[in-house]
């Protein structure tokens, strides 16, 4: 079976328009640095199936911004960068996976390993590991010609995949609940940051009908930005809210910042860069992101980055 | 026709009754192999035992049980659980939840009903259970006693909400860590003390610092613990205190007060405005200054919090909390003895057994009775009880 590569220009960067939106909101599928977590994906993935690089014949990873990734892959696994291809979806048999709207994904193929050696998971004998790059490894059934029964190859590799979206929107069994019905008559806040203004002036994040500082009916307005940082935290693995678990397990820490829009406060996940980077005062703006998985749905919202 | 009360103290028409604690118990903090019901037990037998003379638990006439439901081991009725577990299943009983202050406020509650004239002898408990627990379970249940759906659901849990005035304080008032590690280091000081605490051996100030960041710049040991308890106390009007006792620790003040539910919704990042207002209503209730006040059980669920307290009650000027704290003025032995128990930091948190407990220490001190780490001379305490962030604080002032 062939795995072919799609340019990127076949994938719209953009898929996802909320009702009411008065403009399309970029989706990026996966927070945080790709690099890094294609990398990790990759070395666990060799690890698993105790791999040598030399045993890696291509990798084909899809990647959201389409630049940069293969070379970085390459280097840091020690595979020769002419192995590593990138592309914006990869046509699996006759489905494509890692398209922007299920994430990213990561193809390896390998030298046959030894029977018994399965690269990652394993159902079977394992010629392609395929790797969410925001989720564990996994491995795929079939051999290195792939010609026995490709057809079987192509059903484990997308059920493994569509296995892991399902887990991971799931796996949160003891996440505070906020229903998803509820978070979707929120989405002005939650994806155009916006609050309410009273006839008084005062401004609350997020928005209400009565106003919290004196009970005047509300409306709705945009926050201003860019927002200025006034405290943070960065929270320990483990420290966080349950809902985070299946990110944080593969971002590590993270930092939630409180931040300054005009009159308001708003409080975020930090993101798009080092947790170190940090200063109160520093500008930030807001950036729209998965945010965890509940109810067997992702939930999105803002996290917040350098300005 | 229903006669109507003004509650809130120096507003309303004055109440002449007067409300003591007779009695007081609590279990061992820690983690525990009981069931909450041997728990609420164990604290209601030490208070009924307490109680000097001529008392049967019969004359208890209504309860108020605060308590976060032991993260919904018993969520509907946990009052009738925890009554019956006393053997006073029949008389009426409520559960009060303002999270961490729930035994706080039902210390409030009752204190309210007696002056009201509505009973003469009531019980005030508190009990949870936390640490048969899952991790995942408790991080749910711990969590939810902030804004839950945009600052939770932005990536906090308690650690993190008191981490964000921790990282301001510092920021506006060049607060340290060496400041948070001396409130760690004098509370669990004071617990080793305690032989109900959870925690009872001294930690070295190194230790401290060098610990883990749970969510910077809160380190291990800033933060409190999960705790299993379970507190009561016996509360009587004049009249009844007097037949029960010679020695009736009398509640002088009750004042209480709420906040916005979200820090980042506050006017002040620094300051929990709930403490500020509660404390000074019931010192004003008290007539006391708080020059007067000998002791004060204050929440130090992180040390961060104590630091806050001592600004917002009053002991020392806004942004001074840590150079205070570091200054030894807050030890037993200081000019203003600070969490003589060990507070929630080293006796431990079992969130709504605290507040109770808080009143339980100050029954104790106040008559003399609290052992190695009796505050010599102690006429007059208070108690600080805050639930959750900041969005619910009750102070309580007693005296002799």
């Amino acid at each position: 079976m062939q795995a072919t590569y799609l340019p990127p220009a076949r994938v719209p960067a953009q898929w996802f328009e909320p009702t009411g939106t008065s403009a399309p909101v970029p989706v990026p599928f996966l927070d945080e640095d790709e690099a890094t977590m294609a990398v990790a994906a990759a070395t666990s993935v060799l690890h698993r199936g105790r791999l040598a690089a030399t045993q890696v014949r291509r990798i084909a990873v899809s990647s959201r911004t389409g630049t940069g990734l293969a070379p970085t892959i390459a280097a840091a696994l020690g595979v020769a960068p002419e192995r590593v291809e990138e592309s914006a979806a990869i046509l699996f048999g006759q489905t494509h996976v890692g398209t922007p709207g299920e994430g990213p994904v990561l193809l390896i193929q390998t030298e046959a390993p030894r029977p018994g050696r399965v690269p990652s998971e394993g159902v079977g004998k394992g010629a392609f590991a395929v790797a969410k790059l925001s989720g564990p490894g996994i491995a795929a059934d079939g051999d290195v010609r792939l010609g026995a029964d490709p057809f079987s190859l192509e059903r484990d590799v997308v059920d493994k995949l569509a296995q892991w979206e399902r887990d991971a929107t799931r796996r949160v069994t003891m996440g505070a609940y906020i229903p998803a019905a509820t978070w979707q008559r929120s989405l002005g806040a939650r994806y155009r940051l916006e609050g309410a203004t009273c006839p008084q002036g005062h401004v609350s994040y997020p928005p209400r009908t009565l106003c919290p500082a004196c009970g005047s009916p509300s409306t709705s307005v945009p926050l201003p930005r860019p927002g200025t940082v006034e405290t943070y935290t960065v929270v320990a693995k483990g420290a966080g809210p349950s809902e985070y678990d299946p990110w944080q397990s593969v971002a590590g820490e993270y930092a939630v910042v409180v931040a300054r829009f005009g009159a308001a406060r708003v409080p975020g996940v930090w993101t798009d860069a080092p947790t170190s980077s940090l200063r109160i005062g520093a500008r930030v703006e807001p950036v729209f992101r998965r945010l965890f998985g509940q109810d067997g749905e992702w939930r999105y919202g803002l996290k917040l980055r350098p300005a | 026709m229903r006669k109507r009360f003004r509650t809130r103290p120096g507003i309303g028409p004055s109440l002449s009754r007067k409300v003591a604690l007779v009695g007081a118990g609590m279990s061992v903090f820690g983690t525990r192999p009981e069931t909450p019901r041997e728990l609420f037990s164990e604290a209601f037998r030490e208070a009924a035992a307490s109680v000097d003379r001529d008392f049967e638990p019969g004359q208890i006439e209504e309860a108020w049980i605060g308590s976060l439901a032991m993260g919904g081991y018993q969520l509907g009725n946990l009052g009738p659980f925890a009554t019956e577990s006393a053997g006073l299943a029949g008389i009426p009983v409520r559960r009060v939840e303002n999270a961490c202050a729930s035994s706080g406020f039902a210390l409030r509650d009752a204190y309210l009903a007696i002056r009201a004239g509505a009973c003469d002898v009531a019980l005030v408990g508190g009990l949870e259970k936390m640490n048969d627990l899952s991790k995942a379970h408790q991080r749910y249940w711990l969590g939810v006693s902030g804004d839950t759906e945009w600052e939770r659901m932005a990536g906090l849990t308690f650690p993190g909400t008191y981490a964000l005035m921790a990282q301001r304080h510092m920021h506006e008032y060049g607060t340290t860590e060496d400041h948070l590690a001396a409130v760690a280091e004098k509370n669990h000081a004071n617990g080793a003390l305690n032989p109900k605490a959870q925690f009872q051996k001294p930690v070295a100030r190194e230790k401290i610092r060098s610990s883990a960041y749970v969510c910077a710049p809160l380190r291990l040991f800033d933060c409190c613990s999960t705790t299993d308890g379970a507190s009561a106390l016996i509360l009587a009007n004049e009249e009844h205190a007097r037949r029960l006792t010679d020695d009736p620790v009398w509640i002088l003040g009750s004042g209480a007060a709420s906040d916005r539910l979200a820090v980042y919704e506050r006017p002040s990042l620094t300051t929990l405005t709930a403490s500020k207002t509660a404390a000074r209503d019931a010192l004003q209730q008290s007539g006391l200054s708080l020059e007067g006040i000998d002791l004060a059980e204050v929440h130090d669920c992180f040390t961060i919090a104590e630091i806050l307290a001592l600004e917002d009650l009053g002991f020392c000027a806004k942004g001074q909390g840590g150079p205070f704290s570091e200054s030894g003025a807050t030890r037993r032995d200081g000019k203003r003895p600070v969490n003589p128990s060990g507070g929630l930091k080293a006796k431990g948190h079992p969130l709504g057994a605290t507040g109770a407990a808080q009143a339980y220490e100050v029954f104790k001190q106040l008559r003399g009775q609290a052992g190695d780490r009796q505050v010599a001379g102690a006429q007059s305490a208070l108690t600080h009880n805050v639930g959750g962030s900041g969005a619910s604080c009750v102070v309580h002032v007693f005296g002799r």
